[in-house]
């Protein structure tokens, strides 16, 4: 296996997996709060469109990163609103959002995107940041420490939910509300903030995830984007059982599983070349059904919370 | 999911007025929805009567085109009733997609094995229904949420579709991944000559009305829509609500394989990689907005295939993307998930001041 000791196949691995950690720890965010952000995939879409716009139309990419995070973190309050505010089917909802975009971002991308003479204009490209003496660690600093913003932006994000959920008590909170909305109302929670906060956090990072696939991976949007790499965000957090390091684990399998099929084909095996995608999912439908350790959801996820009286 | 003035007794009268009121919220959501399209064509200075002309005239103004509008409704039309009738069980399936891609494939192997559209399209119903099964399975016995199962089952019916493409059944000397096309007597007849309209538009027609049947006057649908409307009280009367819950995993399986089936068997005769247009999508926009009625996702099926073939026209005559048209799949059923719901709260609210 000489794929493995070959740098670039790492580096490709994480370049896969830097939007899906993104997309995975705000995920965790809203699941663990008991709703279930099925738009992640429209919101990732959506905020792809907007970062490649607001990044080519200023020659500034941060613009773009911004204009993502602040398109997600408004996307976030709409969902809120319409599945926590008026207590709408969470996943009905989410779908009609990801329908919703792939038209939106079609019938704006000729709009937002392209320049007098029509032609597409695209965003600057993102600098590395190099951080200083730990990327002149041979080998691993090259790889981790060598990288995009974004992927170290991706790295904060993953630790900073971790330690969110874990050891602070507005954590503790937000766990509480997805665990069990109407015990947590009883002792004076406000669960309709809390979800509403904890979606339009998740729903920012979500931005900033697709602000990755317009700016970084390529410097131009395009219709679809996105190619279901939300859905796959949210494969991810099931996988990992709902525990920010344990999604990003998988996020992680998810990648190399990616990197390693573009080996494959690189390589012309007969091997049927998608195999190693299936697998992930393959692997968390056995995770699922308790052939594979054991995967508890939230108690109250999916649950609209009612107050009695 | 209520049924449809089935709580109004005594008379035409009050059932009408409750199947009126069921119907106001999709009514509702339709028409806000081409407002609300109208008011987004005259911002980007496109004239709304030029574009609606020219969705009605691609899909209503010669024969050939309206045939293909109903041949575009079918997969959408079966994929909104395989919805329809998990909703009904009181289960939330996402699974048509990823069933109906099974399906799809079964069927074609099956014709190119058989060179028979019988067994070809009794071979994807089964394989959909099986696909179905798993995540029915694990919801009833192992108590996993099949919104989540079902989610992984499309992946890995997408990738397994795909692999079988790139591998046992590609054509080697094809220029992209596609297979063999199949023989002319294993497609499905077509109903009208000099058109793409197949057999698979009456299959459809004919599962809506049986599901709805099946609902309304056997002891079966009458049970499946127990365990959906109370799943405890079933329990209680001694329903195997398992059992049953199992069960509706694996016809509403068995429904998106057949929509999988016909489109392979009736359009397309071939393969090719992500052959699927992502029916299973905007099926459960279509459930959701028959409110779980098998005879409902009939018109609305049929609706969402005027959009599908439409969009092509106006894309030709308007130079719009077909976007436009596909922004109509999606906003539909947000409102009317909010419509229902401000009308519920509503109701509520009278209901509390007496």
């Amino acid at each position: 296996m000489g794929v493995l000791g070959d740098i670039e196949f790492w580096a490709a691995t994480l370049r896969v997996s830097t939007p899906l950690l993104l997309g995975a720890a705000g995920a965790v965010l809203c699941d663990r709060s008991g709703v279930m952000n099925i738009a992640i995939e429209g919101i990732m879409l959506t905020t792809a469109l907007m970062a490649s716009a607001a990044a080519a139309a200023y020659h500034n990419v941060w613009l773009g990163v911004t204009a993502a995070a602040l398109v997600g973190a408004v996307s976030g309050l709409l969902l809120a609103y319409l599945t926590v505010g008026i207590k709408a089917n969470q996943v009905v909802i989410g779908i009609g959002l990801n329908l919703v975009a792939v038209g939106l971002t079609s019938l704006l991308f000729p709009i937002l995107c392209f320049d007098a003479n029509n032609s597409i204009m695209s965003s600057p490209p993102f600098q590395r940041w190099a951080i200083p003496v730990l990327s002149d660690i041979p080998v691993v600093g090259r790889l981790l420490f060598d990288q995009q913003p974004l992927f170290y932006i991706a790295v904060v994000a993953v630790l900073f939910v971790y330690g969110f959920l874990t050891y602070t008590h507005p954590g503790l909170i937000l766990k509480a509300v997805g665990e069990n909305a109407k015990a947590a109302n009883s002792v004076g929670i406000n669960v309709t903030m809390v979800r509403y906060a904890a979606l339009v956090a998740g729903s920012l990072l979500m931005g900033i995830a697709g602000s990755y696939l317009s700016l970084v991976e390529v410097t131009s949007f395009q219709p679809n984007l996105s190619g279901g790499r939300g859905f796959m965000a949210l494969a991810a957090v099931i996988m990992g059982k709902w525990h920010p390091l344990g999604c990003a684990a998988a996020v992680l399998l998810f990648g190399f599983a990616e990197a390693f099929q573009w080996r494959l084909q690189g390589m012309g095996l007969p091997i049927p070349a998608q195999l190693p995608n299936m697998l992930p999912y393959v692997i968390t439908v056995l995770v699922l059904a308790g052939v594979v350790g054991r995967a508890n959801p939230p108690g109250d996820l999916g649950n609209p919370f009612h107050k009695e009286g | 999911m209520k049924e449809g003035g089935g709580t109004a007794r005594g008379g035409w009268k009050p059932r009408l007025a409750a199947v009126g009121r069921e119907a106001v919220p999709p009514v509702a959501a339709v028409a806000l929805t081409i407002l609300l399209l109208a008011a987004v064509m005259l911002m980007v200075n496109v004239s709304p009567a030029k574009v609606f002309g020219a969705l009605l005239q691609g899909t209503f103004g010669t024969r050939y085109g309206f045939c293909l509008m109903l041949a575009y409704s079918v997969p959408m039309t079966l994929a909104g009733l395989s919805v329809a009738i998990a909703i009904r069980a009181g289960l939330f399936t996402i699974g048509a997609e990823g069933q109906l891609q099974i399906g799809g494939l079964f069927a074609l192997i099956g014709a190119l094995v058989t060179g028979n559209a019988v067994i070809g399209l009794v071979l994807g119903i089964l394989a959909g229904g099986a696909w179905g099964a798993i995540a029915g399975f694990l919801k009833a016995w192992k108590g996993i949420n099949e919104i989540i199962t079902t989610m992984m089952l499309n992946f890995i019916a997408m990738y397994a579709v795909n692999n079988a493409i790139l591998g046992p059944l590609g054509r080697p000397e094809a220029s992209h991944p596609c297979t063999q096309e199949i023989a002319a007597a294993a497609r499905l007849p077509l109903m009208v000559a000099g058109t793409r309209l197949h057999v698979g538009f009456l299959f459809a027609v004919a599962a809506c009305v049986l599901f709805y049947l099946m609902f309304r006057y056997t002891a079966f649908g009458f049970r499946l829509r127990v365990i959906g409307a109370n799943l405890q009280a079933a329990r209680y009367a001694g329903t195997p609500a398992r059992l049953y819950q199992f069960l509706a995993m694996l016809i509403s399986g068995c429904v998106a394989g057949l929509a999988g089936g016909t489109e392979v068997l009736g359009m397309r005769y071939y393969l090719s990689l992500n052959w699927s247009r992502g029916w299973g999508w905007p099926g459960i926009a279509i459930a959701f907005l028959a409110r779980g009625s098998p005879l409902a996702v009939l018109p609305i099926g049929i609706f969402y295939g005027i959009l599908d073939a439409g969009s092509v026209q106006v894309q030709a005559a308007t130079g719009l993307p077909s976007a436009l048209v596909q922004l109509i799949q999606g906003v539909p059923v947000v409102l009317l998930i909010v419509i229902q719901t401000v009308q519920q709260n509503w109701m509520k609210r009278v209901a509390v001041r007496g």
